[in-house]
This record gives C-alpha cells, sequence and structure tokens, in this order.
C-alpha cells in the first residue's frame, strides 16, 4: 500500500513540479521515486509472511478492496522494475517533459491496482487508470499522423472492450451477489459443487475473458495490438508490451486462475483454444513483417499465447511460470526495442534494413541483440527457455495440444527471430550510423542483459525469495 | 565430486579467457592456453576412467560419480537439479570428446595461423566442448537438451565462421534450422517423459520404464520423438543435407564436429535410453531401417563427389547410418565401437584432408590434386591408415567394429546384414578412390600450386600420427571372442552396468559362420581396392566433369537431388503462397513453414486479409468473438 501512496503522490508531485524545470530534473525525481516504491514493495516481499496468518497485509487497505499477498507484491515489484528499465532505456534524445512522466505514473498506479485488487471495482478502475493515461501516451506523438491514428483506435477499441468487461462484472454480481474476488470464488465453488450451471455467472465469465483477453491482445481480440503497437511512439510501445502487459497478465492470473480456478472446467477450453490461435496466430503473421517494429507487435501477440497456459495451470506452478516468463520476455523485450528505436534513428521507418552493419558497429551490442532474439525464441541458456519450460510444463498433463500448438508456434518463431542476424551480421552495406550511448542507458542494458543470462542459467534463483 | 566440475568448467574458462582477451595476445598464447584447457579435462577424465576401472578392491569396478550443482528449476513439484554425472559410458564420450577435441585444438593453432578471428574460432571451440561435455554429463533430460542446444548453436556459429561468405551464412543457417526441427521432436519427446514419469532425471525415468508403469505406446511415441531428434543432430534422412554443406566451416571444425563428436549425439542418445528403446520394438524397426537407407544413399553419393570434404561428410553420414543400424537390432555396445573407432579414423582423415588442401592453398577437389604422396609424405601414410581402417582392411579398428555390427545383424535380419554389406562395398570404393586420386598419379594442380606444395609443419603432422596409430589399434577396444579368451568384448563388458539385460539378449552367430562373415568383408574389402586399383592406376583415370556424367554416376554426383526436391516440395509451394515473402530470405525458412504444412499457409494468407487496419472491421471480429464464446459454451 505504501508504494502505491509513493507513486501516486509522488505522480502529482512530479506533473506539477516539472512545469517549469528542465526535464532532466522530473526524470531523477522518477527515478527517486520508483526506487523508493521499490524498496517499499521488497520489505513488504520479506515481511509479508510475518505480519498475519493468512499473509494478508490488511492494515491499511479498506476493507475487501485491496490485498497485499505475495503474488500480488511480487508482481507489482517486476511492473515497477519493468517502468525502471523502460524509463532508463528511452529517456534521451527524446522529448519526455513532466506531462508524459507524469501520466506514465499514473498508467503504473493502475497497474499497481490491476496486479492488487480484490474487488472486480477496484480491478476495472485499475484498467481505466491504466488505459486513459495510455490513450494520450499513444497519440504523444503530436505531428504523426501515425501516432495519432493509434491513439484514437486503441481509445475507440479500448472502450469497447470497457464494456463488455463491465457487463461481465454486472453479470457476475447479479449471479453471485457480490463484487469481491473471495466471494465470487465461494459463490462459484459452491455452484459447481452442487453441479448448477448458472448461465448468468458462467456469461459474466465469459465476457470478463474476453475484457480480459482484450487487454493481453489475445486471439480473436488482438486486432488492435499490431496496429497500435507500429503507430505508437517506440517509448510507448514498449511501454504497452512490457508494463501493461505484466499488470494485464497479473489481473487476469489473479482473477482466472486464483477467483475462478474453481470452474476452470467451465472456461478452461475456451481459454485454451484463444491461447493456441494466440500463438499461432502471432508467429506465423510475424514471418511475412518486413517492418521489425510490426514483427515485434505479432511476436507480442504470440508471447501473450504463451504466457495465457499460466492462466490455466494450477495456481502455484501457474504462478512461477507466469513470474519466470514475464521477467523473461520484459528484459529481452526493452533492450531490442532499444536496439529498434536507436537503429531506425529520426525518421520512423522500422525496416530490417535498418540493422544492417549493427554488427560492425558494436560489438556489446551484437551480444545484446543476439541474447536478446535467443531469449524471445526459446533457445537454452537464455531467460526465454526458462519461462517456455516452467510454462509448457505446467499445462503439459492438462492441455496437451495446446503444448503441440506452442511447440509449432516457437519453432516457427525461429525464423522471424533470426532473420534480423542476417542483416545485423551478414550484410555488406552498413548504412548505420553510430550514436552516442550515455552511462545510464549502459547500466540499464547491461541489466537487462545480466537478468536475461542470469535467469536463463539459473532460474531458480526467482523463486529463492520463497 | 569435484573432478566432474573441474573437467566441465575447464573448457568453460578456455572459453571466456580466449574470447575476452584472447584479442589481445599474440596467437600462440591464445591457442596453446585453450588447447591446455582441453588437456586439463582430458587428464581429469582420465583419471574418472581408471576410477571406474574394476580393481582389486571393487572386482565389479568403481560406482558411477554424480555431482549435484545446484537446483536448475524448479516448477511446481517437478525439480530439474543442475547434475552431472559419470558412468561408464559418459566416461567413455568424455575420453573421446576431450581427447580428440585436445588433438584437433593443436591441429588448429597451425592450421588457423594468421586469421583474422584466431580468438574467436578459439573460443567457439571451447565452447563447444563445454556444451558437448554438457550434453554427455548431464544426469538428467533437461542437461542433455541444454547441451544438445548448445552444441548446434557452436555448430552454427563455427560453419558460417567465414561470414563474409553468403554461401556460408547459407549453410550455417540451413544446419541451424534443420537441427532445429529435429530438437523439436527432442522436445516433444522431453515433454512427453515429464508427463508420464513426472522426473526428467535418468534414473527415476528409467526406473519407471523398468517397472512397467509406462505404456508402451507411450514409450514407442517418447522414442521416436527422441529419435527425429537424433535425425537432425546425427544427419538421417531425411534431416541429413546440412551436413554436407556444413563442410562450408574450417577443416578442423569439420573433424571435430561434424565427425568425430555432435554428429555422434543421437547414437549417444539412443544408447542412454537403451532401456526405453527395448521396450519399443517399432522404433527400433524404424531406427533400423532409416539407418540403413541413410547409409547406403549417402554411400552411393560419395562415389562420384570431387570435392575432397564433400566425399568425407557423405562417408560421415554414411557411417552413421551403420551406428544406427546396430542401434536398431539392439546391438548397443557395438554402436558404441564404431562411434570411438569411427571418431578416430574420421578425424583423422578430416585433419588429413586438411592438411592436403592446406598444402594445395585451399584447393578441394581431388580432380586438381594427384601425386601428392611425395610431397607430403606424413599424409599420405596417416590418410592411408585412415583409408584403410574405414574400409575394413583386417585388424584395422574398422574392421573389428564394422565386422561386429554386421555380425549381430546377420543373425537377426539377414536381408538388412546383405544391404549393409553392399554400403561396406561402396564405402571402400569411393575411399580408395579419394585416396588414389589425391595421393597416387601424376599431379594435376597448377605450376604456383606445385612450387608451393609442402609437408604440414609439426603441430599438424603430430596429431595425424597419434590418430593413426589410434586407428590402427582401435581394434583392440572389443576384439571378438573368436581371436582371443581373455581379453575378449572389453568394451562390451564395461558398458555392461549401463547396458543391463539389453546386452544379454542379443544372439551371436556360431564360430564357423562369424569366419564366413569375416571372409566376405574381407573379400569386399579386397574387390573394393581392385575395382579402385584397376581403374584409376591401371588406368589412370580421373573422375569425369559433371557434364559427361549419364545416368545414375549423374544422379550419385547429384545427390540424388534430394536438394532440389526439398526445394521443389518445400520451398517453392509455399514461397507462391507467401507473396509478400522477402523472397531472398525464404530459401530455408520458406522450407521450415512448408512443414507446418499447407493448411497453415493458407491461413497465413487469410490473416493479411483479416488485418485490414479499419477499427470497423475490428470490433466486429471481436463481437463476433464474443457471440462465439458465449454461444458455444453456453449451449453446448
Amino acid at each position: 500500500m505504501t508504494s502505491l501512496l509513493i507513486l501516486f503522490l509522488g505522480a502529482i508531485v512530479v506533473l506539477y513540479y516539472g512545469i517549469n524545470k528542465p526535464e532532466g530534473k522530473s526524470l531523477l525525481m522518477t527515478v527517486i521515486l520508483l526506487l523508493a516504491a521499490l524498496s517499499s514493495l521488497v520489505y513488504d516481499l520479506l515481511t509479508v509472511k510475518n505480519r498475519n496468518v493468512l499473509g494478508w497485509l490488511t492494515e491499511y487497505v479498506p476493507e475487501n478492496m485491496l490485498i497485499w499477498n505475495f503474488n500480488s507484491i511480487a508482481f507489482s515489484i517486476v511492473l515497477v522494475l519493468a517502468f525502471l528499465l523502460v524509463l532508463g532505456l528511452f529517456s534521451r534524445n527524446n522529448y519526455i517533459g513532466a506531462d508524459l512522466l507524469g501520466l506514465m505514473l499514473f498508467s503504473v498506479c493502475g497497474g499497481m491496482l490491476m496486479t492488487s485488487f480484490s474487488n472486480l471495482i477496484m480491478l476495472f478502475l485499475g484498467i481505466e487508470c491504466l488505459s486513459i493515461p495510455l490513450y494520450v501516451l499513444a497519440g504523444s506523438k503530436k505531428s504523426d499522423l501515425a501516432s495519432n491514428e493509434s491513439a484514437v483506435k486503441y481509445f475507440l477499441m479500448g472502450a469497447f472492450s470497457t464494456a463488455i468487461f463491465l457487463m461481465g462484472c454486472a453479470f457476475l454480481y447479479g449471479g453471485t451477489g457480490s463484487l469481491e474476488l473471495e466471494s465470487i470464488s465461494r459463490a462459484t465453488s459452491m455452484i459447481t459443487h452442487l453441479g448448477i450451471k448458472s448461465n448468468l455467472i458462467f456469461s459474466g465469465i465469459i465476457l470478463l475473458m474476453a475484457g480480459m483477453l482484450f487487454k493481453i491482445s489475445a486471439f480473436p481480440f488482438h486486432f488492435w495490438s499490431p496496429d497500435v503497437y507500429d503507430g505508437s511512439p517506440n517509448r510507448t510501445t514498449v511501454f504497452m508490451a512490457t508494463v501493461v502487459k505484466i499488470a494485464a497478465f497479473a489481473a487476469f492470473y489473479r482473477l482466472f486462475n486464483e477467483g475462478l480456478g474453481d470452474v476452470k472446467n467451465w472456461w478452461g477450453v475456451t481459454l485454451a483454444v484463444s491461447a493456441g490461435a494466440t500463438i499461432l496466430f502471432g508467429n506465423i503473421a510475424a514471418i511475412r513483417q518486413s517492418s521489425f517494429k510490426r514483427m515485434l507487435a505479432y511476436s507480442s501477440v504470440a508471447h501473450a499465447g504463451y504466457m495465457l497456459m499460466a492462466i490455466l495451470a494450477l495456481p502455484q506452478n501457474g504462478f512461477w511460470a507466469l513470474l519466470v516468463y514475464l521477467i523473461a520476455y520484459t528484459s529481452s523485450a526493452v533492450s531490442v526495442f532499444y536496439l529498434l528505436d536507436r537503429t531506425s534513428g529520426e525518421n520512423s521507418n522500422f525496416s530490417f534494413d535498418n540493422f544492417n552493419g549493427l554488427g560492425k558497429q558494436s560489438k556489446w551490442l551484437s551480444l545484446i541483440l543476439i541474447v536478446s532474439m535467443f531469449s524471445m525464441a526459446g533457445i537454452p541458456m537464455t531467460a526465454g527457455f526458462a519461462g517456455k519450460y516452467g510454462l509448457f510444463s505446467s499445462i503439459i498433463t492438462s492441455y496437451p495440444w495446446l503444448l503441440y500448438a506452442a511447440l509449432i508456434g516457437s519453432a516457427i518463431s525461429i525464423a522471424y527471430y533470426f532473420r534480423v542476424f542476417k542483416h545485423a551480421f551478414f550484410s555488406e552495406d552498413g548504412t548505420l550510423v553510430a550514436w552516442k550511448i550515455g552511462t545510464m542507458e549502459w547500466i540499464f542494458l547491461a541489466l537487462s542483459l545480466t537478468i536475461t543470462l542470469l535467469v536463463g542459467c539459473w532460474p531458480a534463483v526467482i523463486t529463492l525469495c520463497k | 565430486m569435484g573432478m566432474l566440475f573441474v573437467i566441465l568448467l575447464s573448457p568453460l574458462i578456455g572459453f571466456l579467457f580466449s574470447g575476452i582477451i584472447g584479442k589481445y595476445l599474440p596467437e600462440k598464447i591464445t591457442g596453446w592456453i585453450s588447447s591446455l584447457s582441453i588437456l586439463v579435462s582430458f587428464i581429469f577424465s582420465l583419471q574418472v576412467f581408471l576410477d571406474l576401472m574394476p580393481n582389486v578392491a571393487e572386482p565389479a569396478g568403481g560406482p558411477a560419480f554424480e555431482a549435484i550443482g545446484f537446483t536448475f528449476l524448479s516448477v511446481g513439484d517437478v525439480f530439474v537439479d543442475f547434475a552431472i554425472q559419470a558412468d561408464r559410458l559418459t566416461s567413455l564420450m568424455m575420453l573421446v570428446i576431450t581427447g580428440i577435441g585436445f588433438l584437433i585444438h593443436l591441429y588448429s593453432i597451425s592450421y588457423m595461423h594468421g586469421d583474422k578471428g584466431f580468438y574467436k574460432f578459439f573460443a567457439y571451440l571451447n565452447l563447444f566442448v563445454f556444451n558437448m561435455l554438457v550434453l554427455v554429463m548431464g544426469s538428467n533430460f533437461l542437461m542433455l537438451f541444454f547441451g544438445w542446444e548448445g552444441v548446434g548453436l557452436c555448430s552454427y556459429l563455427l560453419i558460417g565462421f567465414w561470414y563474409r561468405n553468403a554461401e556460408y551464412g547459407k549453410a550455417a543457417r540451413k544446419a541451424f534450422i534443420m537441427n532445429r526441427i529435429g530438437d523439436l521432436g527432442l522436445l516433444v519427446g522431453l515433454f512427453l517423459v515429464i508427463s508420464s514419469c513426472k522426473s526428467l532425471n535418468y534414473s527415476d525415468v528409467f526406473a519407471a520404464a523398468k517397472s512397467g508403469s509406462l505404456s508402451t505406446e507411450m514409450v514407442t511415441a517418447i522414442c521416436i520423438s527422441f529419435f527425429i531428434g537424433a535425425m537432425g543432430k546425427s544427419a538421417q534422412i531425411p534431416l541429413y543435407t546440412w551436413l554436407p554443406d556444413a563442410m562450408a566451416g574450417p577443416t578442423p571444425v569439420s573433424a571435430l564436429i561434424h565427425a568425430a563428436t555432435m554428429v555422434t549425439a543421437g547414437v549417444y542418445l539412443v544408447v542412454r535410453c537403451n532401456v526405453l528403446f527395448e521396450m519399443a520394438p517399432a522404433a527400433q524397426q524404424l531406427i533400423l531401417w532409416i539407418g540403413l537407407s541413410t547409409s547406403i544413399l549417402a554411400a552411393l553419393i560419395g562415389l562420384k563427389q570431387n570435392d575432397i570434404k564433400k566425399v568425407l561428410a557423405y562417408s560421415t553420414v554414411s557411417q552413421l547410418g551403420l551406428m544406427f543400424i546396430a542401434l536398431g537390432v539392439g546391438a548397443y555396445s557395438a554402436a558404441m565401437f564404431h562411434l570411438i573407432t569411427h571418431a578416430f579414423f574420421k578425424a583423422l582423415l578430416f585433419l588429413g584432408s586438411g592438411s592436403v588442401i592446406h598444402g594445395m592453398g585451399g584447393e578441394q577437389d581431388i580432380r586438381k590434386m594427384g601425386g601428392l604422396k611425395s610431397y607430403m609424405p606424413v599424409t599420405y601414410y596417416t590418410f592411408l591408415i585412415g583409408t584403410l581402417a574405414i574400409s575394413g582392411m583386417p585388424l584395422f579398428s574398422g574392421f573389428f567394429s564394422k565386422d561386429e555390427i554386421l555380425a549381430t545383424v546377420f543373425t537377426q535380419q539377414p536381408v538388412v546384414w546383405f544391404l549393409a554389406v553392399v554400403s561396406a562395398l561402396i564405402t571402400g570404393v569411393y575411399m580408395f578412390r579419394v585416396f588414389l586420386v589425391t595421393f597416387m598419379g601424376g599431379f594435376r594442380g597448377t605450376e604456383t600450386q606445385k612450387h608451393h606444395l609442402h609437408e604440414s609443419p609439426a603441430l599438424i603432422t603430430v596429431p595425424l600420427i597419434i590418430l593413426a596409430i589410434l586407428s590402427l589399434v582401435g581394434g583392440l577396444l572389443n576384439l571378438p571372442e573368436l581371436f582371443t579368451h581373455d581379453h575378449a568384448q572389453w568394451l562390451k563388458h564395461w558398458l555392461s552396468p549401463v547396458l543391463g539385460n539389453a546386452q544379454d539378449a542379443l544372439h551371436h552367430p556360431s564360430h564357423s559362420t562369424e569366419w564366413m562373415l569375416m571372409g566376405i568383408a574381407v573379400s569386399v574389402f579386397i574387390a573394393a581396392f581392385l575395382y579402385t586399383r584397376n581403374k584409376y592406376i591401371s588406368h589412370a583415370s580421373v573422375p569425369e566433369e559433371d557434364a559427361e556424367m549419364t545416368g545414375a554416376a549423374k544422379w550419385s554426383a547429384h545427390k540424388f537431388y534430394v536438394d532440389e526436391l526439398y526445394d521443389k516440395v518445400f520451398v517453392r509451394s509455399t514461397e507462391r503462397l507467401g507473396s509478400t515473402m522477402d523472397k531472398a530470405d525464404g530459401g530455408i525458412f520458406a522450407g521450415l513453414m512448408g512443414w507446418v504444412s499447407s493448411g497453415i499457409s493458407y491461413m497465413s494468407g487469410l490473416f493479411s486479409k483479416v488485418q485490414n487496419g479499419r477499427i470497423q472491421y475490428y470490433l466486429l471480429y471481436m463481437v463476433i468473438g464474443v457471440i462465439l464464446m458465449l454461444v458455444i459454451n453456453i449451449f453446448k
């Protein structure tokens, strides 16, 4: 709770503090805020078991609105870390005024509500609080038509999905008489024990699922994401691909796996079909892209499909697998988006050709490109493999066919992830202009590289805090 | 056991050393230090081997060693440790990998002299040895998979080592992707194991299999998946075409990775899982026939190749096929025997060809060589020993290991035996052809080449001589019972704790039959020698140009058009569908797509139509999606 307060109040301060101040200062302030929130979260995580028997921290929390248990704190930590990485790598040379920083901070506050909700009202507030700043951020490159288009698109479709989600909440309330996660969980499991199938509750669950599937951009609600990812400024795209995805998956996991886990036989197959279709769609569509950014957008759709497996898994297996995968995906995605951002320079053409000659420019950047791509493709010794292994092995007994879809999908993905190597290392006509890399950027690049390799070589490190 | 970690980590340290500071040091130091890191592993492997030996205190031999590093993964209730082990099977593989690895490192110091990427080459080579050791030393399937992927990666890096040449880059990618297809099979097998045994440790899985808690269908599915993995790594039909292309890499790489060690990983996998394969006769039959067809097809292609390395590459594919024939009939120790002797003589032949290429200033076409006997005597004699060993000259190592396989096959499937003998005959013919055309007759190259011709330096010839000695005496490892009673079948006895009952069930032919089989093998060898001698020495003919060939010879020279077939079936059909796909890049990747079948290609055409950028449509899809989800679920 402290961390949420720090971020929320801090966001207001940053917004007004920065009106007449140079950009650097508000950035520094944001970073300090994030570090403060992070340390408070880590403190919470370490003490969560001692606070009370159930491990629930209820002291500051309005009754039955937010919950700070181990899972929600762990998700929040990953969320804040991801934001830190994004800020560290995407703050130089771009305009990042106090207004945008404030918006991003508000968005992260929404994300934290999503990771720690215990009432559907809070989840809804979180989603809105996360999304509304995003609509603005997507259009933050004001002079760029594509950016404007993506903002409008995102807004319209987001509004639509919110309506579906709210409808689901209403149905569920009608069926169970409560919006609390715990009461809903109890009511639904009682109904299954009695052997009744309530269509009201059931429709509510399906509508909620549709709303969440939209947020994580899964089939058939993913159509917005390639267009919006492609059109938004790079910083917003990477924010959406990492921070927003973490929040959405945490909420999805907590709502479905923890809250509605007892009625999995109602929604499991539907979600599994969606996951399989997402994986295949994302990977196959990514193969044909000539724009690196669009390829990443489709690949992000595919990654969402893999992560859906965690929601289908048994609670503890799913949680750890999801956590490892989120970390793996985030750490490699920020580096790759950073390289994409820098190789494209000032123009908004993101073709593979931008990478021509990267190999000659810099050894370390090549290493980062290789490791990140390997991690995304799931090659062993990188975090991506550990994540995929965890996810795949968690659903193998319950949904074997989904596993095969995922294996085929990840085999296809090698084709497009490795395509960039041809441009980076085998191409002769290097037009790439070297750019200056600040100390801050090196630190964060090294950090993400370390995470990718450390988690890859020793995935159990994540579970140490258990 | 700390010793095991020393063995494993020494090459890794060598890799870090050459990779990070090797660039700033003189070539000699980088080369020697990374060679020494392998030597350290070799010495400790030898120690492990001796510890496993039966002695007075422990007549049955020491126990298998195990060492657990740390808990690698703990997803849910499945824990996987970073654990390594050394039992009798592993210790043999370790000796082969580090022993031959060390010789090839020494060789490379001279061979790669003056190359811009000298330090990089040694870094990759050390990394390869590390990964290969992970593969064989791991005590669970995940470690094996790690090593498996790791060696694939190193092979990719080393094939494309001279990456300025676009063709080489393409060959590297082809190897990588073909291997990935195989790896997919291995991965499926891995997940089948998890789902049926809830563990990835060898001991747990094999115990579960022995206790009969796995159904035959499940075991067969696991075995076939594993074999698909082995097909990729060990270059069996239909995934063999990458290996000949992989010859684009520097020659020491071909010797180490694509002849002696990495390509035998598939054989190792099957031997390791012999408990499972014994329970799946269907999978064994598949292995037998795939191995047999690979062996014959590759030998036939080898007949008409004129690139010295290509001949050896096809020969490797063919010999691997022979090992799989042995595995198919359950003769695991015979397969291991052939694996070891093959590692000796094939590494020797590759290094010899490297010496020739070195001496010829980069020329690889045997038609432009000839008469090298007088210029490069050491290479000549060692290459001769290698040729005799692979063609089955009596008392050479290849003779014994091949004979062991053929004798076992004869008792089970005489037809297969006959075809395998044919394959052995062809092997003799193409090997003598290469040998005679290269070293005998008159020199056919240019004057400058002739002027340049010289024997290679000691760093090249010493490994050749050592390997030649090993190829000569390697047969002692597993002498047939015909020759000696006390020391017969040493290797088989050595491996008996790993192989368990699998070996005892095998019937051995009677002594008279075995003499007969041996006689046939010898006459096959003599026939091959006489035929080629008559053709290339007495008539002094030189292999014809491709254009002059007709009929079967043309088919052989064009590798039976398999590459073209793959191109037509998988690549073209998908290219037609994928209009926006990058044409230049399409080759292999489109080939990969082909595996996913045309149904998906059709879908991918649909996808681009669906993603049209219009928000009305997107909203429509969403509504349809929600309605479908509701309707299907409520009214089902």
